[in-house]
């Protein structure tokens, strides 16, 4: 701001000191003319003394007597001062033209000294006394008319010099107003600029207060100059580049903390999932136990009413009638044998015989055994490669979560299908992520799938509750998957379901091997 | 405190400022205004020494002077030879003091003079001509004229000539002569000197046909009843003039260069000059017609 103005300033102060110097000049030379003007005006003065002084002498000359009589003295003063009055021009005066005169005016007054004093001291010839009279007076006038003319001259000069004194005077105030126009004009200019120079950074770094307001942080105010307002502007920007820098690194943290707590989350998933499974399992071995306190109870009375039926029937107990009720009996009885079995069967999962065994052995058996009593329009494969896969189970909870499995595959197809069984070695990367199983000595996958119906979502979430069953009321018991899920969970293993509507069910079990040396 | 007093009026009383004036006259032997502008430094100088204001006042005419000195209205004049005499004769002045000139010039001699070329070369061959003098009371300017003519038993002078006049001063005199308002002329040789260095030409157009004897130049002379201490204090400047740088400076302007003591002895030849021209001093009439 300032480099721009101070050209300006210093022309402001030059223009100044002309017009003053300009002025002063000219007001300098106009007030010389009055002196001149005031010499002149003496030259005037001086002319009328001379008029005086002469008529004076005229008065004393032209009366005879007395001009050749005592006033002699005054009329030598006159002249003398005459004299002494023009010998003064001389001193001022030094132009040509002037000096001439003067000399010319000296002359005539010489010859008018000595024409008086002739007729002043001439005597005796009365005509002489004339002639010399007039003689005198005629010198006079020459001293007169000369006078007269150079009055005339400094008249008009004294006339020029006013003039040119007005003249410079009006020049001088032209000059004074020119400059103090322009000085304003410069003035108003600079006010301007001086203004702006302020103004438009102020609004720049005002716009750019708005864009940090705005959210555009790293918004830099560019184009300003080295000044106090550019210092600002750097600050600014530098300020603004550090809210970047530190809004980013806040958005960086904060996505950091954001994923820390998904990962938090997670784990507290987990950990809720894990509680649910031990609550599931908490609720399983409470039933299993409940289940199992009951049923042998219930075996037993069980037991008491098949014995006596059976009694009754072989005592050839009469009638028709009572043979079917019989028959009802022993039906019935049986069946809740059969249940209770199950409930015990749940129960004692608590308590099975684990040993060594062969998975694929296991599954070939159950393959074999339930082949033959499949429906018609049912395919039931067994894809099983693979050699021994040892663990260590309880062969008979293995057989019958198998049967479980397959039995709910083929009551899911009444209509047909196919149902695969199949057995393979699991490798790391294949076990999905949230398996949990020990995996050092390798993982075995038993996979159970079929085209059947399929399950919704919901169906599918609960399908390993105990007493949840899709079937109707007396035929299913909703015990089996969540039998299945426990004998899984006992041996170590994982138990999944993926199913979808119209798509088809597999059930998945992941259980660890162990080495087969081992016993 | 009254002897205080008492100094102090005397005191008041011997101040310069309460000077008296001293009148000194001056006979118009040139262009009065020049004459008096050359005696102006002379009569400041004198001033301071006498201790009174020395006023000049030139007469218009050699004769007033007497009138002037009798009636009291001058205290001291510079007279001339012939206005000397009569006034040493009728009024018993005291001549104090005369101008020494260049070249030891302490005197002048009467001129006659006609135009050059003229051949007028002598006062016997002017008569009949037009004669310009100077006054009746001049010596130079008259009484030498009239001693030739009485010489020449030539009569009265207003018969002699066919018309003179009176020119009053000298350098008129000359000036007649040289403008052809006369065919002759006297003045003295001092003036006559005077206009020749002014005007060296002037030596060319006129002649030179008679000289007189050296009478004395203008001397002051005072009035006998003067104070004797003003006349003493007058006399000791005049003449201790050119030993004091002031005076050297006055006397330069005036022309001259020194004053010699001058007493009634030196107007002898005046006296002489006059009893040729059978004038009478104690009863001349010296008004010009």
């Amino acid at each position: 701001m300032k480099k721009k103005l101070k050209p300006f300033i210093i022309g402001m102060v030059l223009i100044l000191l002309v017009g003053i110097v300009t002025a002063a000049v000219l007001i300098r030379s106009a007030t010389s003319e009055i002196d001149k003007v005031s010499g002149l005006h003496q030259m005037d003065t001086m002319r009328r003394h001379v008029l005086d002084s002469f008529w004076s002498i005229y008065k004393t000359v032209l009366d005879a007597e007395k001009g050749r009589g005592q006033d002699i003295n005054a009329i030598i003063e006159s002249v003398g001062h005459i004299k002494r009055s023009t010998a003064t021009c001389n001193e001022c005066h030094s132009a040509d033209l002037v000096v001439e005169k003067v000399a010319e005016l000296d002359a005539r007054m010489d010859q008018f000294q000595e024409a008086l004093s002739f007729f002043i001291t001439t005597s005796a010839n009365a005509n002489r006394v004339d002639k010399l009279g007039i003689e005198a007076i005629q010198r006079g006038s020459d001293v007169l008319s000369l006078v007269e003319e150079l009055s005339n001259l400094s008249a008009t000069q004294m006339q020029r010099s006013v003039e040119t004194m007005l003249r410079r005077v009006y020049y001088a105030s032209y000059v004074f107003y020119a400059t103090l126009t322009i000085l304003c004009a410069f003035g108003i200019y600079l006010a301007t600029m001086l203004v702006r120079s302020i103004t438009r950074p102020v609004n720049a770094l005002i716009d750019s207060t708005r864009m940090i307001a705005d959210g555009k942080l790293g918004y830099r105010v560019e184009g300003l100059e080295e000044d106090e307002f550019g210092l600002l502007a750097a600050n600014f920007n530098s300020m603004s580049e550090e809210l970047r820098k530190s809004y980013t690194e806040l958005g960086e943290s904060n996505s950091r903390l954001k994923v820390e707590i998904a990962e938090h989350e997670k784990a507290e998933r987990e950990r809720q999932k894990l509680l649910e499974e031990l609550i599931q399992a908490r609720k399983l071995e409470a039933v299993g136990t409940l289940a199992g306190g009951i049923a042998h109870e219930f075996n037993n009375l069980l037991q008491s009413i098949q014995v006596s039926a059976e009694f009754m029937a072989l005592s050839g107990a009469s009638n028709e009638k009572h043979r079917k009720h019989l028959g009802v009996i022993l039906n019935a009885s049986a069946r809740g044998a059969d249940l209770t079995k199950r409930l015990l069967t749940f129960s004692r999962n608590i308590e099975n015989e684990m040993r060594p065994m062969n998975l694929t052995g296991a599954l070939t058996q159950v393959w074999i055994t339930l082949k033959d009593t499949m429906p018609n329009n049912i395919d039931f494969r067994l894809a099983n490669e693979q050699r021994a896969l040892w663990i260590v189970g309880d062969v008979a909870a293995i057989d019958q979560i198998l049967l479980n499995l397959v039995l709910n595959a083929s009551d899911a197809m009444k209509n047909g299908g196919s149902i695969t069984l199949t057995l393979s070695l699991c490798g790391e990367e294949e076990l999905p992520a949230g398996v949990e199983i020990r995996r050092e000595q390798g993982v075995a996958l038993i996979q159970i799938s079929d085209t059947g119906h399929g399950m919704d979502e919901e169906t599918r979430s609960k399908i390993f509750e105990p007493f949840f069953t899709t079937k109707a009321v007396g035929i299913g018991t909703g015990l089996g998957l969540a039998i299945s899920y426990g004998v899984v969970k006992s041996h170590g293993g994982q138990i999944e379901c993926l199913s979808a509507p119209g798509r088809g069910t597999t059930f998945r079990i992941w259980l660890p091997l162990i080495s087969p040396l081992k016993s | 405190m009254r002897k205080l007093m008492l100094l102090l009026t005397l005191l008041a009383f011997a101040t310069p400022c309460m000077a008296e004036d001293f009148v000194l006259g001056l006979i118009p032997e040139q262009n009065v205004f020049k004459q008096v502008e050359r005696y102006k430094p002379l009569a400041r100088y004198l001033s301071t020494k006498i201790g009174m204001d020395v006023k000049i006042s030139m007469l218009s005419r050699y004769g007033n002077i007497l009138e002037s000195f009798s009636s009291g209205r001058m205290d001291g004049a510079f007279w001339g030879s012939f206005t000397g005499a009569l006034a040493v004769e009728k009024l018993g002045i005291i001549p104090l003091a005369r101008p020494l000139y260049p070249d030891n010039i302490s005197t002048y001699k009467g001129l006659i003079f006609v135009k050059k070329g003229s051949g007028l070369d002598s006062m016997a061959k002017l008569k009949g001509k037009r004669f310009a003098f100077v006054d009746r009371a001049t010596t130079a300017g008259f009484l030498f004229p009239l001693a030739l003519l009485k010489e020449q038993n030539a009569g009265p002078y207003e018969t002699y000539f066919s018309s003179h006049f009176f020119t009053g001063s000298h350098d008129a005199a000359i000036l007649s002569v040289l403008r052809g308002e006369a065919d002759g002329g006297a003045a003295k040789d001092l003036i006559y000197d005077m206009m020749v260095k002014e005007k060296p030409d002037l030596a060319d157009k006129l002649t030179i046909i008679a000289e007189s004897e050296p009478v004395p130049s203008n001397t002051l002379g005072v009035r006998k009843d003067l104070p004797r201490e003003v006349i003493k204090l007058l006399r000791e400047a005049l003449l201790a003039m050119d030993k004091d740088p002031e005076g050297i400076a006055a006397i330069k302007e005036f022309g001259a260069v020194k004053f010699l003591s001058t007493s009634e002895e030196d107007y002898q030849p005046v006296f002489k000059m006059a009893r040729r021209g059978g004038v009478n001093f104690r009863e001349y009439d010296y008004v010009n017609k």
